[in-house]
């Protein structure tokens, strides 16, 4: 399939899996001395990375590790992308016999799963690379050292973009069957609240002076509440209103946790759940009135 | 990925049975019992990929010695809840090389874990498990396959995919059909010498020896 149309889809469905064939390929004319470089199983990565790597005319093996098409960073978050993935792999694609050395270049963002001593006990010399294989190149002439800038990672508008547009799929896929349950007469106008939270949680969500994102996505969901409380005249209809948006920004800018790593260690499960039982509850006591 | 999607995942393990049970119509139970009825008191029995330990446990409740090997940790803790008297290895099948000794095992078992690897890394665990096998022990196999026959492979697609779907909303994971397991076996140097079909011939139990 043309690459650009699996980029869309992608990016889209991100949360979803897209693996590729785990393998140990030669990329351009690698000999035993050629580094070695390991990355995740996730397709969109694999395709840019060999992508990159031929561009650059980089002659390396790449290890594609198993990690159930998963990306780096949330595999090695999740215990997928770990020392004992890389060791099976070199086992069984039998690495060693390909090259002279002991070094692997694994993704910084692996670190999380990567243990460079555990490598170590097993023979092997495990150096994490920049965060971005943009840097690669430049990573390899210098000697295998990185600078500061191949250390940082960015969340720049673009990836926050691109995040916003698949938490919101995300979103839109979780809450249309409550949408047209609570709202079938304003589906629309919930599908595009769902859209305004999920892309205001990434674009502009450092701008709103709390820590937790679920109190972000509350603190969003204040001016809606000021135009519905203004444009809507019947009293019951307000209410359940306010309580449907007030939950949808609770319930996405909780969501946006998993979906930026701005807010990785938040857990605020009770709060989210105390929050959404009394929203019920009110939701209740309307259907009475 | 989403956050409230990752809570759900971490809680995969408890739904693991109720999702494969669902996916395979039952025939994942069918498949545990002929395994198990073929175990005997004293059996050394390792289970690759015990999962949530169900047939770990019918096994022992057979009198056989079970040691059971699962990758996910989750899994294993869900295992020892199960089947608590097996022992347990928390590696992948990958890494039986350092763990396993020689000729140590009477019985080895495997249900839905030989359709998570690729072809390299089953026909690997294939020779490790010729090496870690008794010489008149034998492999008990239960796994997906796509049939071979025309209607059952139209049958195949038409009606696996959609319960694959809803088995996978259900546990966040699936099964991925063998498509050649009778070359894998032989390229490991081991032979099939029985085998009995499951729902058309989409899952299979295969008695493989050295």
């Amino acid at each position: 399939m043309i690459g650009w149309i699996k980029d869309i889809y992608q990016t889209l469905f991100r949360f979803a899996r897209f693996p590729c064939e785990p393998e140990t390929v030669a990329v351009g004319n690698p000999d035993k001395s050629s580094p070695v470089l390991v990355t995740c199983n996730f397709d969109y990565t694999v395709r840019h990375l060999k992508s990159y790597l031929q561009k650059m005319r980089i002659d390396c093996f790449l290890l594609v590790v198993n990690t159930q098409g998963t990306n780096v960073w949330c595999a090695a978050a999740e215990g997928v992308f770990t020392t004992d993935a890389v060791l099976s792999h070199l086992k069984v694609y039998g690495v060693g016999e390909l090259i002279n050395h002991q070094q692997l270049i694994l993704p910084q963002l692996s670190v999380a799963g990567i243990k460079r001593k555990e490598l170590k006990e097993h023979g092997w010399e495990g150096i994490y690379g920049p965060v971005y294989f943009s840097d690669l190149k430049e990573f390899l002439n210098n000697g295998l050292t990185k600078n500061k800038d191949m250390q940082t990672l960015e969340y720049g508008y673009w990836e926050r973009y691109k995040m916003g547009l698949s938490h919101a799929v995300f979103c839109t896929l979780v809450c249309i069957i409550p949408i047209f349950i609570f709202a079938s007469d304003g589906w629309v106008q919930g599908i595009a609240l769902v859209w305004y939270f999920a892309f205001s949680m990434q674009l502009i969500e450092h701008f709103i002076p709390f820590e937790r994102l679920l109190f972000k996505g509350l603190v969003l969901s204040l001016p809606i509440l000021a135009l519905v409380l203004t444009s809507i005249t019947d009293p019951v209809l307000k209410i359940q209103a306010s309580l449907g948006i007030i939950a949808l920004g609770g319930y996405i800018g909780y969501d946006a946790q998993g979906h930026s790593h701005l807010g990785q260690n938040q857990k605020s499960g009770a709060i989210f759940a105390k929050i959404f039982a009394s929203l019920a509850l009110v939701y209740g006591g309307t259907l009475f009135l | 990925m989403s956050f409230v999607y990752m809570k759900i995942l971490e809680s995969r393990p408890e739904r693991y049975d109720l999702g494969m049970g669902l996916l395979t119509l039952g025939s994942l139970t069918k498949i545990k019992h002929e395994i198990a009825e073929q175990t005997h008191p004293g059996d050394q029995v390792l289970d690759l990929g015990c999962g949530t330990g169900t047939l770990a446990q019918m096994c022992i409740e057979r009198g056989a010695h079970v040691t059971g090997v699962d990758a996910n940790s989750g899994m294993l803790s869900v295992a020892k809840r199960n089947s608590p008297t097996a022992n347990y290895l928390n590696i992948s099948l990958s890494n039986l090389d350092e763990h396993l000794a020689d000729e140590s095992f009477d019985i080895i078992l495997s249900t839905l874990a030989f359709s998570e690897l690729t072809r390299a890394e089953r026909i690997y665990v294939l020779k490790q498990i010729k090496r870690i096998l008794k010489n008149d022990g034998k492999v008990l196999i239960g796994d997906e396959i796509i049939p071979e026959s025309f209607f059952a492979k139209c049958f195949y697609y038409a009606f696996r995919l959609p319960m694959r779907l809803l088995t996978w909303i259900m546990t966040q994971t699936t099964t991925n059909a063998i498509p050649s397991f009778d070359d894998d076996v032989r390229e490991a140097g081991m032979k099939i010498v029985n085998r009995k079909s499951f729902m058309l011939g989409m899952f299979l139990l295969l008695e493989i020896k050295k």
